[in-house]
């Protein structure tokens, strides 16, 4: 439905010089779903023309459109126009101004040349998902159109403003960006990008060629498209970070240069080839911090044809505080799965991590699987406790993991991981991880402890001597952030040791803190004659759970109260029996940790 | 077709099913007013004064009051067998006052991590950018009154808290020992968020409209 309301019409007669003028005055006008209000057309057969319209309403904007077409000089019959101006400014948008050469020999043959563009846009949809702010666009461009053959150049740049495209904010005045574009169809259905580069030389510049549909260009396409990243440090920020948000790999850190090379064919990824040297990348989310790392990985989604092979190698690693030398991966993709091609050695201090074997299959999808086999070359503790911050104790890791599975968003470890360390044997059985990549990842093991020389432990962990033999037992154990959150744990003097059973006063003063209660009980009196004494047995047992640990001793304390922790032999004889059953585990471990508190304890 | 013939398949039908269910955790129910009650709590301690204080004493009707079983066994037989297992078992049914466990050190953790983020989102929520959604999590309501430059970092605190939730919601499922029972809690919490929400902020009804409460 149209309806045209006549407002004016002028018609001037032939004038001086035999030139015609009309002007047309419309009060409103509606085409399909665009109306117009103060339209006005002036046309001189010899002079400029002019169109204006004053309330022009697009759908789409909240806001009308303020539209002015100028015309200086037309030649017809030849219907062309140089350098005629079309303006358009809006609230909705701001403005744009083009200054256009039209020369339109029929509706089929037609040249349209942008002379220049001005547009500063000031743009926000409604979803927020597309904004931008001050947005200045200057280029040119030149359509020309024979039948249904048309081919298209166009140059735009970008020197200043804001745009935001979600997830990505971009400030052009601090990167600049130029596009250009050259694109020809032969019949109007397929388009020929014969080159699209969008290039921000302090960021990344990207090259695009391939053929579209001009029907459906986002779902039937085949595109090349080459990424040369230049500054991987704010494209990490701006790029990067963003695409990443909500998980734990959202604070990714790198620096350096990287390059992807692509091919795109109907909303699928078919090849993917990228290279990248980064002096330095870190992923908080995961502890890892690397110097030097340089890749090459190759990918295609054919997998009947193997990718070439891949590399990824680097200077120094750091995971967590544990330094990690220079590794170098020989990989190949194939489809959806990922194999070590050699053996790879990962040196971690004085030992390393030999992985023999390691095949991912099903990458991304809940059935992902891994075929993994790696063996530990003796670490040396002292230095790993260095690096960890822990007491100075020596000894050494060792052991292999024969193979992991993953399900139910856990990392299963076979196998058994063992360090000689204090004289005895550490093992760590049933290792996982779970929800490795969610919000929280949990460690889960099992760790049995044999013949440890309780005096090596006890002048590592500067706890009073004690001299004589200590196994351990923890099942069940779950750590958050290296935290213990549940575990049964029993330790206890080595049932068949005939060594030395001998415990300072330091240390019963210690212990007795473990049990709620006091110290420097000994150090009075007739027992401060005695710098140590002999003891028959220890054991301590904890059952954490929801932050509290039950605790118990070697056997029921005197008169089925408490729990005996040391057990005394001999005279004088010392027994140390604990009451507090129930006790915070925060506080425990706080308590360990600065030794010396009060409560009521029980010294015979 | 003999067993039929001579009545003996009731009673070994009976006696299989019995045999059967009885290896099948049977009669769990959804706990659904202890289940508001500790998204009350957590909600509490996540939003600290900042949520509505008690206004509305009565807590809404409890959503699944009387119990609705998560799963039923309509075949008649069965019925008649669970009967007499209940019957035989009757402590095969979950606790007269069912609870719910919120004390895991995952729960505890995650709640706070989001008790951290709150001071970041509050102002967010009070001034309307971010909203509460109908299905138990954050939205961004109006993301035009937030700067061009600014967009991200509000997309990240609503993706992270995100994040955040619905590890809270597994993880109290999980530690009921009932992992499917993940969908419901997230439906009980997107409730309770709204209910204590403090005036002003914006909550989506069920059909997705913004509303300011």
């Amino acid at each position: 439905m149209r309806t045209l309301l006549l407002i004016g019409l002028w018609l001037l007669g032939p004038t001086a010089y035999g030139a015609t003028s009309v002007t047309l005055a419309i009060g409103h006008v509606e085409a399909g779903p665009v109306d117009a209000d103060h339209v006005e057309l002036q046309w001189r057969s010899d002079g400029p023309q002019q169109l204006r319209a004053a309330r022009l309403r697009v759908p789409g904007l909240d806001q009308p459109v303020r539209l002015t077409a100028r015309c200086p000089q037309a030649a017809t019959p030849r219907l062309s126009c140089r350098d005629a101006s079309l303006a358009l400014s809006s609230e909705a948008f701001g403005s744009i101004d083009t200054r256009v050469d039209v020369d339109l020999a029929t509706a089929q043959q037609l040249t349209l040349r942008l002379r220049a563009l001005d547009a500063r846009l000031s743009y926000n949809r409604a979803d927020g998902r597309l904004a931008t702010d001050a947005l200045r666009i200057t280029g040119t461009a030149t359509l020309r159109r024979n039948g249904n053959a048309w081919a298209l150049d166009a140059e735009l740049r970008s020197p200043s403003g804001q745009a935001y495209a979600e997830p990505i904010f971009m400030d052009f005045g601090e990167h600049p960006a130029t596009l250009s574009l050259r694109a020809t169809s032969r019949d109007s259905r397929r388009i020929a990008i014969g080159a699209l580069d969008w290039s921000q030389p302090t960021l990344a510049d990207v090259h695009v060629s391939g053929d579209i549909d001009a029907a459906a260009p986002l779902q039937r396409h085949a595109l090349d498209l080459h990424i040369v990243g230049h500054a991987l440090e704010p494209l990490a920020r701006l790029a990067v970070q963003p695409l990443l948000a909500g998980t734990r790999l959202q604070q990714f850190e790198a620096t350096g240069t990287a390059r992807i090379d692509a091919a795109l064919a109907d909303r699928r990824l078919r090849r993917v080839a990228t290279r990248f040297d980064l002096s330095s990348a870190r992923l908080p989310g995961f502890g890892l911090a690397a110097d030097g790392l340089h890749g090459a990985l190759t990918w295609q989604e054919d997998a009947d044809a193997p990718a070439p092979d891949s590399e990824l190698r680097w200077d120094a690693l750091r995971v967590g505080r544990i330094p990690v030398g220079t590794t170098r991966m020989r990989l190949r993709t194939q489809g959806r799965s990922l194999s070590l091609l050699e053996p790879a050695r990962i040196p971690v201090l004085d030992g390393a991590i030999d992985i023999d074997t390691l095949r991912l299959a099903d990458i991304g999808d809940d059935a992902m699987s891994a075929d993994f086999a790696a063996r530990i070359e003796p670490i040396d503790l002292g230095q790993l406790a260095q690096a960890l911050d822990w007491p100075a104790f020596g000894g050494s890791v060792s052991g292999a993991v024969p193979g992991l599975t993953l399900r139910d968003r856990r990392i299963e470890l076979d196998g058994v991981l063992r360090a000689d360390a204090f004289d005895g044997r550490i093992e760590l059985s049933r290792l996982s991880i779970i929800d490795p990549f969610g919000v929280l990842p949990r460690v889960r093991t099992d760790i049995t402890l044999r013949r440890l020389d309780l005096a090596r432990l006890t002048g590592a962990f500067d706890f009073g001597r004690i001299e004589g033999r200590l196994d351990g037992d923890v099942t069940g154990l779950r750590m958050i952030g290296w935290e213990p959150v549940a575990m049964h744990a029993r330790l206890y003097s080595t049932p068949d040791d005939r060594s030395r059973h001998r415990i300072s006063q330091r240390a019963i003063d210690n212990i007795s803190s473990i049990g709620g209660g006091p110290t420097g009980l000994l150090s009075k009196g007739f027992m401060s004659l005695f710098e140590d004494f002999a003891y028959d047995r220890i054991g301590w047992s904890c059952v954490l759970e929801n932050g509290v640990c039950r605790m118990n001793g070697v056997k029921p304390g005197p008169g089925g109260r408490g729990y005996v922790l040391v057990k005394g032999k001999g005279l004088p004889r010392i027994d140390v029996v604990g009451y507090s059953t129930e006790v915070n585990w925060r506080t425990f471990m706080a308590q360990l940790r600065s030794v010396g508190n009060s409560g009521p304890a029980q010294v015979r | 077709m003999d067993l039929f013939r001579h009545g003996m398949f009731g009673p070994l039908l009976t006696g299989a099913a019995i045999a059967t269910t009885a290896c099948v955790t049977i009669n769990v129910y959804f706990p659904a007013a202890a289940a508001e009650k500790a998204a009350d709590r957590i909600i509490e301690d996540v939003w600290g004064a900042a949520g509505e204080a008690p206004a509305q004493p009565a807590p809404t009707p409890p959503v699944g009051t009387p119990p609705t079983p998560t799963s039923s066994l309509d075949d008649a037989a069965l019925r008649a067998a669970m009967a007499l297992l209940d019957a035989l078992v009757p402590a095969a049914h979950a606790a007269d006052a069912p609870n719910i466990d919120i004390s895991s050190p995952e729960i505890t953790r995650i709640k706070t991590q989001m008790e951290r983020r709150f001071a970041e989102l509050r102002p967010q929520l009070d001034a309307g950018v971010i909203g509460l959604s109908a299905d138990g999590f954050i939205a961004v309501r109006d993301p035009a009154a937030v700067p061009l430059a600014q967009r991200n970092t509000v997309r990240t605190l609503v993706a992270n808290e995100n994040a955040d939730r619905a590890a809270l919601y597994r993880e109290i499922a999980t530690a009921n020992g009932q992992p499917q029972w993940e969908a419901q809690i997230r439906e009980v919490f997107a409730g309770r968020w709204i209910a204590k929400a403090a005036s002003g902020w914006w909550y989506q009804d069920a059909a997705g409209g913004w509303k300011r409460k």
